[in-house]
């Protein structure tokens, strides 16, 4: 089997045929979550551009796989990153700023239209505790899409922040096994790591509240590991997590580069 | 080691992580570690590792995947420290 084909011929297909589907939706779906966040939602993200300069500017044009892994406080974290990241032309155009997303199976089957909307959004189910063999194809497809030259969004904790903090002791170790499989099979995986807080968001909630304004920051890692197996895993998202855990320090205690602007912001409200 | 003191200390080290302490003081070599002591699945890979350190032995991640309930873990440390 062909090291960037993980999975079986039709899977394959499938993906292949998401990915493409996906993308020609893309100029209807970007605008219509830009409509829902922006102006149902009045969300703001103070710099943008800058934001989105930066980003673009620490990946470059290298297309070795790209973890995404934010910070987890509500249920709509992916969508307001996705618009975070980049605006929807270079989503169409650049594989990577457009990710797949991992939503958990049963929150949203049993809906059609969520199961639509959610297929044409790059989503690939998860079932939690899931049998061996159903895991492990499930991962299979994921690298297969990595290796693919596409973006995959994880939530390196898991689950959403129970304290409103990033949970450096009970954290998944699903982004590091990922890393760890990839580096096996001889890919240099790259991860950023977003960390997005609204500044009236306090623990962790369905959606932000109305009229919500975010602050964003980032750092690109190339996690590194001098074991093997478990132990790798176990380490990788250790420095996934913890590079969250200090990006949300830098925001608490006002050490970050966007502290004046965050201060601004704080007064205004 | 005998059968008892590895499943003792299989326990010992389960323990901290067990959700359902009541599941944990009435354990057997049948009681499975995610359903029946309410382990998180993440943590498994703690408890693994923990094995390795304790017993001084390497479980690989297809042995590990064979571990459900604590008769399991005892089987497959004795197996590997031979």
């Amino acid at each position: 089997m062909n090291v960037t084909r993980q999975v079986g011929r039709l899977t394959y297909i499938r993906l292949g045929t998401q990915s493409f589907l996906s993308r020609l939706v893309l100029p209807l779906f970007y605008p219509a979550y830009i409509l829902l966040l922006r102006y149902a939602l009045a969300y703001r993200i103070p710099e943008l551009r800058e934001v989105r300069r930066g980003i673009r500017e620490e990946l470059g044009r290298d297309k070795r796989p790209l973890l995404i892994c934010p910070n987890h406080l509500t249920m709509i974290d992916s969508v307001i990153l996705m618009w975070a990241i980049s605006p929807w032309w270079r989503a169409f155009w650049d594989a990577r700023f457009f990710p797949w997303n991992t939503p958990e199976k049963r929150n949203y089957t049993h809906i059609p239209v969520l199961r639509f909307v959610t297929y044409l959004s790059k989503c690939v189910s998860v079932v939690r505790q899931a049998p061996k063999d159903q895991t492990a194809k499930f991962l299979a497809k994921l690298r297969t899409l990595l290796l693919n030259g596409q973006s995959l969004m994880i939530f390196p904790e898991g689950t959403r922040s129970r304290d409103g903090r990033v949970d450096t002791k009970n954290f998944a170790y699903g982004a590091g096994k990922l890393v760890d499989d990839l580096k096996r099979l001889g890919a240099q995986p790259r991860v950023l790591c977003v960390y997005l807080r609204g500044l009236r968001q306090n623990t962790y909630s369905t959606i932000p509240r109305k009229g919500e304004t975010f602050y964003l920051d980032y750092q690109v890692l190339e996690p590194e590991s001098s074991h093997r197996g478990l132990r790798a895993q176990r380490e990788i998202s250790r420095q996934i997590v913890h590079t969250l855990a200090e990006m949300e320090q830098a925001f608490f205690t006002g050490a970050h580069r966007l502290k004046r602007h965050v201060q601004g912001l704080r007064l205004q409200q | 080691m005998t059968r008892k003191e590895v499943f003792d200390e299989v326990l010992n080290i389960i323990g901290p992580f067990a959700v359902n302490k009541e599941a944990l003081e009435g354990a057997n070599e049948q009681t499975n570690i995610l359903t029946g002591l309410k382990v998180n699945s993440a943590r498994l890979v703690d408890i693994i590792l923990d094995f390795e350190d304790k017993f001084e032995i390497e479980i690989d991640d297809d042995a590990a995947d064979e571990i459900q309930t604590l008769g399991d873990a005892v089987d497959k440390i004795l197996e590997i420290k031979g």
